[in-house]
Order: C-alpha cells, then sequence, then structure tokens
C-alpha cells in the first residue's frame, strides 16, 4: 500500500475510533445520555454487520447470485449454525472449510 | 506507580488476549493481503486498535470503498463505545487529562468488559488496575496481529484458500449471538435486505445506509413493544439498555 494511502487510512480510523471513546471521558460527565438514544445504540452492531455479510456472500451487481449453486451462500449458513453453539475460531475454521468443501463439489 | 494493581489487571485481561488472539492474527494476514506491508499492518494495528473496525476497513480496502465511507463505517462500528465511555466517565473525572485521554485511546471491549467492576470500586490507585489491562490487551493484540501479518506475507497463496471468507465467518460469529430478541432480528434482516437493494450504490454506501434503515426499523419496533407492554403490563422486556459485545 503506498504510503499516502496508508496515513490517510490510519489518522482518518485514528480521528474517529478516539473521539468516540472520548466523548464521554473527555466531557468529564457533565452530559448524560438519553436513556432512549443508549437503547437504540444495541441496534448498531447487528444492522452493520450482516449489511456487510450478505455483499460479500451474494456479491455485488452482475455477480450477484442469490443460489444453492454458490458456495460462499452454503458456507455463510455452516458458520451461521455453528455459531449458535461455538466461539469465533470454530465458526472461522468451519467456514473456511466448509466454503473449499463446497468450492470442490460445486466445481 | 502501583505494581500490584497493575498485574491484577494483567491477570484479568489475560484469558481475553487469549480469545482475541485469532481475530487479531486474521487481521493482520488479511491486512498483508490487501496490499500493506509487516510494517504498517503492525504499525496500524497499534495506532488504530480496534478489532472489528480494522477488519472491515480491510474489507472496505480491497473493494475500493472511498476514505470517507471507511472513516464513517468506523464511526457506525464503534458507536458503542460510547457506552463504554459514558460508563466510565464518572469514575475518571478527577483524572488529569493525559491519563484520560491515554485510558479513552485503548478502551476497547475487552479492556471495558475486563475492567468495568474493578474501576466501579473507589479504591485510590484503581487507575493501575485499568492501564495494567489495557497494555496487556494492547501488546498482545499487536503481537497476534505482527505474527498474523508474517504468515500472510509468507504464504501470499493463503488468500486462495478462503482467507476473504474468514472475515465474514469472523463477523457471523460476532453478530449472532448479539441478536437476542425480536427487534435486533428485524432489525437485522431490514438492514440485509437494503443492503442487497442498495448495492449498487457508489463507494458502498449503500452498507451505511441500509444500517441506518435497520437501526430505525429496530426503534420502531422497540416504540410498538413499549406502547404494548404499557397496555399489557404482564409483559416485561430483558433486554432493555443492554448491549453485550464481542470483538
Amino acid at each position: 500500500m503506498d504510503i499516502q494511502t496508508f496515513i490517510l487510512v490510519t489518522l482518518g480510523m485514528i480521528v474517529v475510533t478516539f473521539s468516540v471513546r472520548f466523548s464521554f471521558i473527555g466531557l468529564g460527565n457533565r452530559i448524560k445520555m438519553p436513556e432512549r438514544f443508549k437503547k437504540t445504540l444495541r441496534f448498531v452492531p447487528v444492522t452493520v454487520l450482516p449489511a456487510i455479510i450478505v455483499v460479500e456472500v451474494l456479491g455485488v451487481g452482475e455477480q450477484m447470485s442469490f443460489s444453492l449453486q454458490n458456495p460462499r451462500l452454503l458456507a455463510a449458513l455452516v458458520a451461521t449454525i455453528v455459531s449458535f453453539r461455538y466461539g469465533l475460531a470454530w465458526v472461522v475454521l468451519s467456514g473456511i472449510g466448509s466454503l473449499l468443501l463446497f468450492q470442490f463439489l460445486l466445481l | 506507580m502501583n505494581n500490584q494493581l497493575f498485574r491484577a489487571g494483567l491477570r484479568t485481561i489475560a484469558p481475553l488476549c487469549l480469545g482475541a488472539f485469532p481475530f487479531s492474527f486474521i487481521v493482520g494476514a488479511m491486512s498483508v493481503s490487501v496490499g500493506m506491508t509487516v510494517t504498517q499492518s503492525t504499525l496500524w494495528s497499534f495506532l488504530v486498535f480496534a478489532g472489528s473496525s480494522q477488519m472491515i476497513a480491510l474489507g472496505l480496502i480491497q473493494i475500493s470503498a472511498s476514505l470517507l465511507v471507511i472513516m464513517l463505517t468506523t464511526f457506525i462500528i464503534n458507536l458503542r463505545h460510547v457506552l463504554y465511555s459514558a460508563s466510565l466517565a464518572e469514575q475518571v473525572k478527577n483524572y488529569p487529562f493525559y491519563l484520560r485521554v491515554l485510558m479513552s485511546y485503548g478502551l476497547t471491549d475487552e479492556v471495558y468488559a475486563a475492567t468495568v467492576s474493578e474501576m466501579s470500586h473507589q479504591k485510590t490507585g484503581r487507575h493501575y488496575f485499568y492501564l495494567g489491562a489495557m497494555s496487556g490487551f494492547w501488546f498482545s493484540w499487536v503481537l497476534a496481529n505482527f505474527i498474523g501479518a508474517s504468515v500472510g506475507s509468507s504464504f501470499p497463496e493463503i488468500a486462495e484458500y478462503g482467507l476473504d471468507f474468514a472475515m465474514v465467518a469472523a463477523f457471523i460469529a460476532i453478530v449472532i449471538p448479539q441478536i437476542k430478541s425480536n427487534e435486533c432480528l428485524v432489525a437485522a434482516l431490514v438492514a440485509s435486505i437494503s443492503s442487497i437493494l442498495l448495492s449498487v450504490l457508489p463507494y458502498s454506501l449503500g452498507l451505511i445506509i441500509a444500517s441506518i434503515i435497520g437501526v430505525y426499523a429496530g426503534y420502531r419496533m422497540d416504540l410498538n413493544a413499549e406502547k404494548e407492554s404499557r397496555t399489557d403490563p404482564d409483559i416485561s422486556f430483558n433486554d432493555v439498555g443492554h448491549n453485550e459485545v464481542t470483538e
């Protein structure tokens, strides 16, 4: 990655992550967060991640494939089922393992 | 410097370091596959120090998203840290500015989870506990990233074996345990469908709009549930103001 892109991405992310983490600590407890806001915040991770996951799994535009012939979709289903019971490492291993298997079978 | 508290913090965070190790390893390996050098990757991990955001940024770099989209997505993903910041604000309000800056810089899901109960006790020097936990986690995070980046750069063909799918699988592992109520389920489904429909938008802007639509759907579900529970006092909800996050 060229130095300029690297510096921009790094600085951009530092500014954003730090300002979020420093927000209330920096204000020194002068402002209280509304309960409604707190409650609604719990939807953030459960919406951003699925939005990214579906695009990564199904593809974009012409390449979009919503069918059982799509090995990534099948592997994502396996990973989802595994995640009901097991933690990160197992989900990743079973996801990659089943992707390789489905790619081989559907070739 | 209170060594005893510092070491107690290290001990408390140790299991979480082990848990985050594979995640950071994958981030390291992926960062090399999208074009970072091992040095860049390690430095990036040390400076940004934000697990899910780092992984998502790599995915966005891979599909050539703009810097603005990377920053906006990072912001949205890390918004949950506002909750941690608010919860710690009372406990650290008398600490000097530089200490509050340092403590905020290292405020991740794991550091918060490991220190929140100790920080709530009015013990003098409790920030040494926090600093111990924070430095332990920081160090192991960067180390795992470095190892992942080194392995990734020694075996460039690793990307052909579904490494980009490791990210998708990791996201699934993070998000599924968080969908614990109908409101969250609806928000997740609305965001997913919107994301498919909006995927034609440039710069991956569809992701951000889709998650805003999903959050709005969840918010409306909340309002409805509250209205119903007011008319029917038997319904109680267990999900209020409680946001469990794993990174």
